[in-house]
């Protein structure tokens, strides 16, 4: 029971530094292992399995706060079994994998949750209510991070065949369709952001950025870089274009004060 | 940028945006990412100049919407914006749209250099050294690489604060000065739309799998939709709603429509 809700306290920790904290990379395995290994007795275990499960999710970026499941998760259940259990990192990872399985459907659906809580957000602000939208962004962050604290209590304390049952019973297709609803999500944020955007003359440069990600599946920066000569030529065009117009606009006036001067 | 020109005051409540940036992914979600988060780091801005209800209420809205970054330089934008919605508060010379532009403009081009910075290099040498001590089960391995990563991360947190700010009270207040704040808002633009065009196929990962026999031979849909166009789904869901959105059909009404249409095309195997 102990070693289950601290081990589920790692989790909270774990998920609260990417969410709370500004992703100092506490989230890590290497630091993550160090601390189960701290709080379950073994501390150099700890460690080292930390430096080898670090080298296997070095890859795994995760970055810009998507829910850090798998390499923190896969972390600390991996070097909590290994220590409990004594056995080693590949077969204590490998008794990981239905709660990783599961925390990834949690994530999915916390993020279905949240997303649908963004109307409710939007009427807050509409009221100018910024302390709720300050009580909404810390309350999210620790529900977050507590559901994680709850899938390690579960975890350690049911062991890894019962959360195995608990995978098994929730239907494939729930599990797909939610993963398949939280991936078209992004496309309501983006549209609502490309409805700010939006000016017909300029429209067509959604199909330049559109094409260079999919067709050449260049970095993000590249096709900054592109954008960039477009915008910057743009916009010297538009300031020659307003230097010739202030210019005629001189001259205008000029006629039309000789114009006057004519009337007389 | 001179940092005297910073008053006391703004500087108080530039170091509010520093410390609250720290929970910017705190409500980060598929549909908003860390909108919510960008609004809550700089409300002590909008809060502070915004004297008129109405105003502030805009001023809140278009803070609000699909913002992701990197966490370690996200002040960066929130300290150019502050600069922009302190001077709109006073002159109301920007309008929400150039805001807006300048604001998704600097989107993807920071995350790719911070995403670089921060993911690719910062980490990788902290998480190397790391490692080679942890290896020997010493202490210092994780302490070292905690360390190695969050000073450049925090110093570039901190600063950026003020390096956004002090850009934003001389660049851009120079640019209205001149009247090409037009010309800066246009640009803006169009990096922001072609940054929305490459994020449409790069945060939507949307893709079908399903297969079916013709005459014997098994077809593969997304094969078949890739020699259409590349990325057709995640282009098509941006478009549908995108075109309930100009028809201004409530964000939650559409989210409700994905979440029905997503769960019923994965339930008959189409998604």
């Amino acid at each position: 029971m102990k070693e289950a809700f601290l081990v589920g306290l790692i989790m909270f920790i774990g998920m609260f530094s990417d969410n709370g904290m500004g992703d100092p990379m506490i989230k890590r395995p290497l630091v993550m292992s160090m601390l189960v290994g701290l709080v379950l007795g073994d501390l150099e275990t700890g460690i080292k399995m930390g430096a080898s499960l670090e080298l296997v999710f070095l890859g795994v970026t995760g970055i810009g706060g998507t829910l850090p499941s798998d390499s923190m998760v896969g972390a600390i259940f991996g070097t909590a079994f290994a220590i409990l259990s004594n056995s080693g990192s590949e077969i204590a990872l490998a008794l990981a994998v239905p709660i990783g399985i599961l925390s990834v459907f949690i994530r999915n659906l916390l993020f279905v949750i949240s997303s649908s809580l963004m109307p409710m957000v939007d009427g807050f602000i509409e009221k100018g209510q910024d302390k709720k939208v300050s009580l909404f962004q810390i309350g999210v962050a620790l529900s977050y991070s507590l559901t994680y604290f709850v899938i390690g209590f579960l975890g350690i304390s049911l062991g890894s065949s019962a959360v195995q049952s608990i995978v098994d019973a929730i239907p494939q297709n729930v599990m797909d369709a939610l993963t398949v609803v939280s991936q078209i999500l992004p496309a309501l944020g983006l549209a609502i952001l490309l409805n700010m955007l939006w000016e017909k003359k300029i429209a067509v440069f959604l199909l330049l950025g559109f094409v260079l990600a999919a067709y050449l599946e260049m970095p993000v920066i590249a096709i900054a870089l592109i954008a960039a000569v477009f915008a910057i030529y743009t916009a010297f065009k538009d300031l020659d274009l307003k230097k010739d117009l202030e210019s005629r606009t001189a001259v205008n006036t000029d006629l039309s004060v000789e114009e006057e001067f004519f009337d007389e | 940028m001179n940092n005297k020109q910073i008053s006391k005051e703004e500087k108080k409540l530039l170091n509010k945006v520093f410390w609250r940036s720290f929970l910017i992914y705190g409500s980060y979600n598929p549909m908003r990412a860390s909108g919510i988060g960008f609004l809550y780091a700089i409300m002590p801005f909008i809060n502070k100049y915004y004297i008129k209800e109405d105003e502030r209420i805009k001023a809140m809205q278009r803070n609000a919407e699909y913002y992701n970054i990197t966490s370690a330089i996200s002040t960066f934008p929130m300290g150019i914006i502050a600069s922009m919605e302190k001077e709109n508060s006073a002159t109301g010379k920007f309008d929400s749209y150039s805001i807006n532009a300048i604001k998704a403009s600097l989107m993807g081009p920071l995350s790719g250099i911070g995403d670089s910075f921060f993911w690719g290099t910062f980490r990788v040498i902290a998480a190397g050294i790391g490692i080679g001590l942890a290896e020997q089960g010493s202490i210092l391995g994780p302490l070292l690489f905690l360390l190695l990563y969050n000073i450049p991360a925090i110093a570039a947190r901190y600063y950026g604060t003020f390096l956004g700010y002090g850009l934003g009270e001389k660049y851009i207040k120079e640019a209205y000065e001149k009247g090409i704040i037009s010309t800066l808002t246009k640009a803006a633009g169009i990096l922001g739309i072609t940054m929305v065009g490459a994020m449409i196929y790069t945060t939507i990962g949307l893709q079908t799998g399903l297969k079916f026999n013709l005459s014997g031979m098994e077809y593969n849909l997304q094969d078949i939709l890739d020699q259409v166009l590349k990325g057709i789904l995640p282009l098509s869901a941006t478009m549908i709603c995108f075109f309930f959105v100009r028809k201004k059909v409530s964000a939650s009404k559409i989210m409700l429509g994905i979440i029905v249409v997503g769960a019923a095309l994965s339930l008959i195997g189409l998604l």
